[in-house]
């Protein structure tokens, strides 16, 4: 018994980890979530925000990350223009550009009296990594001249007055790796003196935590969990309560198993010691 | 039909019989799994030339050359150099716009390294080792918490000094104290890790969910 279970078919792992993650999606118990310093310190940058300020919101993700950064997005569009503050977008990210249209879609459901070019515009991806923050900061209406519809900035009725980085109230990046936040912590936010936000995949939290301890960061939220407790503060009603009931059925499943598997194995060398 | 257009309902029973796909690795290797792998390869090959044109050949060189502005005849000249790799006789070609690209990136990576990764977390880890409160008592959480950081980044920069032996008092204890501060760094991170991966998974699940079965309850009937 002890042998069968020590040497359980991997598969039997894998389908106890998918049950202890489609239970919860399935039958949500409405556990408690409490949000971080960090999460906390993002929502209220975006509070602190005068009426009808321009944000710079940067997305640099693809769709394998949307899962954990696109519910933060949302949620932090959902409260700018619940606050009556404006929003540019532009993506680092070579998909960005589509996934900003995808966000945009949802914005134009949730808040049908929002025009486009008036609330929100999508500036669109530019190419060339550090160059792009870089440029930005010199000469922004030569980074980026017309939107993604081909339209000039200063046809544009939120950003006909705007020619510098600086007239942005603040940047926020939701970034799943290269190029993406460190790109922005590093020009945008050391060079430029910018406000940042940060939002990133779990993978990368550990990673930044540094810079929101240095004040470099304003705000950081970190993969699912971060995007939940962002949802939990702004009250907007997304995926990622949900999700993270079901991320935390399966650090429980996998924490066990974990303790199993170690609990089998000393129970295997008590064994052979006393052979 | 029922709310969706019939490009949506393509999408998503391709983008779920895909997603099966790739899961069906979990059993094994099998034939599903190599058809969604190569066309995975496949159309990110195709969208990364796409992006390549539109994102970087066409704003920065075809439409300043239409605009008459010789500039664009640089980077243009560097990337035709570096096409010259794919023969062997003319590769060494290549090897002056590869030494722009390593002299560019290596400038702009000094600069803002130093400043933002290296001179502003120094400045930060610079902390207060007895931290008095507003009522002029010692303010406890904070003094354990930078007592934690200035010894953690001490002990962890002298287990990567390997100029002394890792004996004594100083380099030995501290060395082994550095080991037990960065198992405890990298276990965080590899608890951040796991999160993200389960993550992933949840994504698929609130795909199937929220975006698949509402289209096939609408489409089939099912619901």
């Amino acid at each position: 018994m002890l042998d069968k279970l020590a040497n359980l078919d991997r598969r039997i792992i894998y389908l106890i980890v998918l049950i202890s993650v489609i239970v919860p999606l399935l039958n949500p118990m409405g556990l408690k979530i409490e949000p971080s310093e960090s999460v906390a310190a993002s929502f209220q940058t975006y509070e602190d925000l005068p009426e009808g300020a321009l944000v710079l919101m940067s997305i640099d993700y693809g769709p394998s990350t949307a899962v954990e950064l696109e519910p933060m997005a949302l949620a932090a569009c959902d409260q700018l223009l619940r606050h009556n503050q404006k929003v540019a977008f532009m993506a680092l990210y070579p998909e960005g550009q589509a996934l900003t249209n995808r966000l945009i879609g949802r914005l134009k459901e949730l808040y049908p009296d929002k025009k486009y070019g008036i609330d929100y515009v999508n500036l669109g991806y530019k190419a060339g990594n550090e160059a792009v923050p870089l440029k930005m900061g010199l000469d922004f209406r030569g980074q980026f001249p017309t939107d993604t519809r081909d339209k000039p900035l200063s046809e544009i009725p939120m950003l006909r007055s705007v020619t510098q980085l600086k007239q942005f109230a603040l940047v926020a990046t939701y970034s799943a790796g290269f190029p993406g936040a460190l790109e922005h912590i590093r020009i945008t936010a050391s060079e430029y003196g910018m406000p940042l936000v940060v939002g990133t995949t779990a993978v990368q939290t550990p990673q930044y935590f540094p810079y929101y301890d240095s004040g470099q960061v304003k705000g950081l939220i970190g993969g699912l969990r971060g995007a939940a407790e962002y949802e939990i503060l702004t009250g907007f009603k997304g995926a990622a309560v949900g999700g993270m009931e079901a991320q935390s059925i399966a650090h429980f499943t996998i924490a066990g198993l974990i303790i199993l598997s170690n609990i089998l194995t000393f129970l295997q060398f008590l064994r052979k010691e006393e052979q | 039909m029922d709310g969706y257009a019939t490009e949506q309902i393509v999408g998503l029973w391709i983008s779920g019989f895909l997603t099966l796909c790739v899961f069906s690795f979990l059993m094994g290797d099998n034939p599903f799994y190599k058809f969604a792998e190569h066309v995975y390869v496949g159309v990110s090959a195709g969208y990364w030339m796409c992006v390549g044109y539109w994102g970087t050949i066409r704003p920065e060189i075809v439409e300043p050359l239409k605009a008459h502005n010789p500039v664009a005849l640089v980077p243009l000249t560097l990337g035709i150099m570096l096409l010259f790799q794919l023969n062997p006789k003319t590769s060494w070609v290549s090897r002056w716009p590869l030494c722009f690209l390593v002299g560019m990136y290596a400038g702009l990576q000094i600069v803002f390294t130093m400043d933002s990764m290296i001179i502003e977390q120094v400045a930060a880890s610079i902390r207060p080792l007895l931290v008095w409160d507003a009522a002029h008592n010692i303010d406890w959480a904070t003094t354990i918490v930078n007592w934690i950081l200035v010894f953690g980044l001490l002990t962890g920069m002298i287990y990567f000094y390997f100029s002394v032996p890792h004996t004594g008092v100083v380099f030995g204890t501290g060395a082994r104290i550095g080991i037990w501060v960065l198992m405890i760094a990298l276990g965080a991170s590899f608890g951040y890790t796991v999160m993200a991966r389960i993550s992933l998974l949840i994504g698929r699940m609130l795909f199937f969910r929220d975006e698949f079965w509402p289209m096939v309850q609408a489409t089939l009937g099912g619901g």
